[in-house]
């Protein structure tokens, strides 16, 4: 009944937020958790040093998932460190909101470069180095689902992260690895909240059914779900955590 | 990790199948349970046994789902034997398959969609009438109304309108806290038409075919997904329709 049974979960971008909430969260029901991270070591240390005095077991390990020889490095970093990898939590991720005629190139190579080729990075470590019976979870988001002006290049990213979900699902299920992606809505992290005004945070709020934006263990819970054994049957399928929104 | 201790469920057609899965799953985890059927009572006692072996409390209601006053009656008895709702489960329904558009008869039609539609329909709002606040509700479809299958037309499309219903009750339901979602299970093996592992050869092949894990769902495949919808786990997932189908495309 969704408890892990020290299954090897690797969790990229977990230092903060959504992240570092799957990690406790992953730890709690009995996973030994790698802690990735990017540039927010203090930040990573620290939730590795609150998961073990939680009586969890976790290890913080750099990398830039956009960047090949750092995944390859992240996974030698996992599988030296507790023998294998079990399951991939594609969490890392950045976006950029802007209206599409202010969009610089910049901006939409770091989102395709951290949220698509970092996904494909892991993905192509994961299609040989994940155990068997593994599990690949990834990142999407429900504004693919509701058009919000401001954020066509990151729905982009995530759109693409879907069709890769769905396509890597069919190459890798003879081996009983199940691949699927989650869509939070709108989540109360910092990344999220900094710099919004509250009446734009509580119209987002007014889209849920609920009445309110998700918090990061909202969508913590589903990644457990999806991590554990009873989710093996689903595979290649996305779910919305979003309150009904969308 | 999961638990449904002090909670009702209600699960319609659960003498057999998948119905049965889901109601032994949550009698496990600790939920009350209510058992409905149609005709087949010898099932249905069966089920209520298996239950009161678990330690949990559990009636056996027969009512037809195609009659609202079966299922206001239903409801009606699940309340006056344990004083509330949480979770209902609309999964009372019946197959129809290889049938194709030119064959299917008026008969074929209204019996399918009476059962299938209309109680899925009149289940659904008696669940929005009775639930508690924070509760749940779940729709049990079917993988044809995501992939259609040749001569499925009218056993899929029964199972299609009732998630229309499910979009428009989350959000109707929301402010109480519920959550409303699909569950749409792929072919059953060892149950309903796939009771037998000779039935409709051919078209267990072609869903076979289509299965990257090589195999049809059984119902702990789906009973396992129930749990996540009643459980806490699922408490910001609302309006969704959830494939459960190994990743199949057929």
């Amino acid at each position: 009944m969704s408890t892990l049974n020290e299954k090897v979960i690797l969790v990229t971008g977990a230092s903060r937020g959504i992240g570092a909430a799957i990690a406790h969260k992953l730890a709690k029901a009995g996973a030994k958790v790698a802690v990735n991270y990017a540039g927010g070591k203090e930040a990573a240390e620290q939730t590795v040093d609150e998961i073990k005095q939680n009586g969890g077991e976790a290890i913080a390990v750099q990398a830039d998932v956009s960047k090949a020889d750092e995944v390859k490095r992240l996974f030698d970093a996992v599988i030296t460190h507790y023998g294998r990898v079990d399951v991939l939590v594609n969490n890392a991720g950045i976006m950029v909101t802007k209206l599409l005629k202010d969009t610089t190139d910049e901006d939409f190579t770091r989102q395709f470069d951290i949220n698509v080729r970092g996904t494909f990075n892991t993905m192509r470590e994961a299609a040989t180095r994940l155990a068997d019976r593994g599990s690949v979870i990834n990142f999407s988001t429900s504004v693919n689902r509701i058009m919000l002006p401001g954020y066509s290049t990151y729905v982009a990213t995530k759109a693409a992260v879907e069709q890769l979900t769905r396509v890597f699902s069919k190459e890798v299920g003879g081996r009983g690895i199940n691949v699927n992606s989650v869509s939070p809505g709108p989540t109360n992290t910092e990344l999220f909240t900094k710099g919004k005004p509250q009446e734009a945070i509580d119209r987002l709020a007014s889209l849920s059914a609920f009445n309110r934006i998700g918090e990061p263990e909202d969508i913590a819970k589903v990644v457990l779900f999806l991590a554990s054994d009873e989710a093996k049957w689903i595979t290649a399928q996305n779910i919305g955590i979003n309150g009904g929104m969308a | 990790m999961n638990t449904l201790k002090n909670k009702v469920a209600l699960i319609t057609g659960s003498a057999r199948g998948l119905g049965k899965a889901i109601a032994e799953r949550y009698a496990a985890l600790g939920a009350d349970i209510v058992i409905n059927y149609s005709k087949d009572k010898v099932s249905a006692d069966e089920v209520l046994s298996n239950i009161i072996a678990m330690g949990v409390k559990v009636i056996a209601v027969q009512a037809d789902v195609s009659k609202v006053a079966d299922l206001e009656r239903l409801f009606a008895e699940a309340k006056k034997a344990f004083g509330k709702i949480d979770i209902i489960v609309a999964n009372a329904g019946i197959e129809m398959v290889e049938v194709p558009v030119t064959d299917f008869t008026e008969e074929q039609f209204d019996r399918v969609f009476s059962i299938n539609t209309k109680g899925a329909y009149f289940t659904l709002q008696q669940a929005a009438r009775n639930v508690e606040d924070n509760g749940r509700i779940i729709y049990v479809a079917s993988s044809t109304t995501s992939y259609p299958v040749p001569g499925m037309a009218v056993y899929g499309g029964s199972k299609t309108t009732p998630r229309y219903l499910v979009d428009i009750l989350s959000k109707e339901i929301g402010h109480r806290g519920v959550t409303v979602n699909t569950i749409i299970p792929f072919a059953v093996d060892h149950s309903g038409i796939f009771a037998k592992a000779d039935s409709y050869p051919a078209l267990r092949k072609q869903l076979l075919d289509s299965c990257p894990m090589g195999r049809l769902a059984e119902v702990v495949d789906v009973a396992n997904v129930a749990e996540f919808f009643a459980s806490d786990l699922s408490s910001f997932v609302n309006g969704q329709h959830l494939l459960v189908n190994g990743g199949a495309t057929n």
